[in-house]
């Protein structure tokens, strides 16, 4: 999501389907344009919002996970610069039974993508 | 040293947050059927004398508050996930009022302002607020100030937040907080909160009903009492002051 010029911490989002007969777990998120990527999930706790880290992530055996605003997400910190909208962003995905999957997500805008609507 | 230090205040920042705001608003909260959103402080919460600095270097106190509806949001800059997607909610709301031509209330001529207030003025300089603002809406106002004077504003409000405890390699920290907006109406009162998740539509909606309820109370109130137009916790000298600024 495209975060502001002076950002040190972008959020990431995405859908991650599992289409085999196994669950998997995703355990790490790397890529060179970060200095580190975590996985948070945001809870609701009376009001007060809190991020929750994770070591790992489960994708359910023919499921998927959705990481989206207030809930799971990526945490990229420390950007070499930050990307711009239109951009996009190399990650690789390490899953436990050794699979890495290389992807590049594009950029968007908070404002106007759709998915910056608070899950209801 | 400093930063189990700076963890212990959170704390009893929280404390006193719980606190005032079980304190001051208990009772006082209705849940009303005709909101769908929106919780009602039926006694509005007054506010005591802060000073804080807007993103263009301008002075931000109770006065910036006065004949304007003002939806609050607190959080911070580097906050990546809960704040972008609370300003994005409240883009929508303040869009979805300029888009029906209604962000100045028709009768007393009374407008809408959106604040987002830094938790976290270590990190959050004033030139920080700026780009980061910028970034949502140019029309918003982001502030940032001294620790006690945020909590000076928020607490009163029940309005929480803490330093997540740890060392981080990268000096990365994290505040949880509450992401309520919380609704102040033209005499700077606590007049209503609106918890997540947030739906702009039925925000809007009901900030609609909320202002057509309660603006003319709040006007006829600041015409009355003029030139002070708060009551409790006032400094005289510091009134005097701030009556110079407005003349």
């Amino acid at each position: 999501m495209a975060a502001p010029p002076n950002a040190r911490v972008i959020a990431g989002y995405m859908t991650i389907e599992n289409r085999s007969s196994d669950s998997r777990i995703l355990v790490n998120v790397k890529s060179s344009h970060f200095k580190r990527i975590e996985i948070h999930r945001t809870i609701n706790q009376g009001d007060m919002m809190k991020m929750v880290p994770r070591r790992t992530l489960e994708i359910p055996a023919r499921g998927k996970v959705l990481l989206q605003p207030g809930s799971y997400h990526l945490m990229l910190i420390g950007p070499e610069t930050v990307p711009r909208e239109g951009e996009d962003v190399k990650l690789s995905l390490l899953f436990d039974n050794g699979l890495t999957l290389d992807i590049q997500v594009p950029v968007l805008s908070a404002i106007n993508s759709s998915m910056m609507r608070s899950p209801h | 040293m400093k930063a189990i230090h700076f963890t212990f205040i959170g704390i009893l920042l929280v404390i006193l947050g719980i606190w005032f705001g079980q304190g001051m608003n208990k009772g006082s909260v209705s849940e009303d059927k005709q909101y769908s959103s929106a919780k009602i402080y039926e006694i509005p919460v007054t506010l005591p004398q802060f000073t804080l600095t807007d993103h263009n270097g301008k002075g931000f106190t109770r006065w910036s508050l006065s004949r304007k509806w003002t939806f609050m949001f607190f959080g911070y800059t580097f906050c990546p996930d809960v704040c972008p997607m609370g300003l994005v909610d409240l883009n929508a709301v303040y869009n979805n009022l300029v888009d029906k031509g209604d962000l100045i209330e028709e009768k007393f001529r009374v407008n809408t302002q959106v604040v987002f207030v830094s938790v976290d003025p270590e990190r959050d300089t004033i030139e920080g607020m700026k780009e980061y603002i910028a970034h949502f809406n140019d029309d918003f106002i982001a502030v940032t100030g001294k620790t006690e004077e945020i909590s000076s504003l928020a607490h009163p409000m029940g309005v929480a937040y803490m330093r997540v405890p740890g060392n981080d390699p990268d000096g990365v920290y994290y505040i949880d907080h509450s992401a309520s907006f919380m609704l102040l109406d033209p005499l700077g009162r606590l007049r209503a909160s609106f918890p997540p998740p947030h739906d702009p539509a039925k925000i809007a909606e009901d900030f609609r009903k909320i202002r057509a309820k309660y603006t003319e109370e709040c006007c006829i109130t600041s015409i009355k009492f003029k030139p002070v137009p708060f009551s409790g916790f006032d400094d005289e000298d510091e009134d005097d002051d701030e009556d110079d600024d407005e003349k």
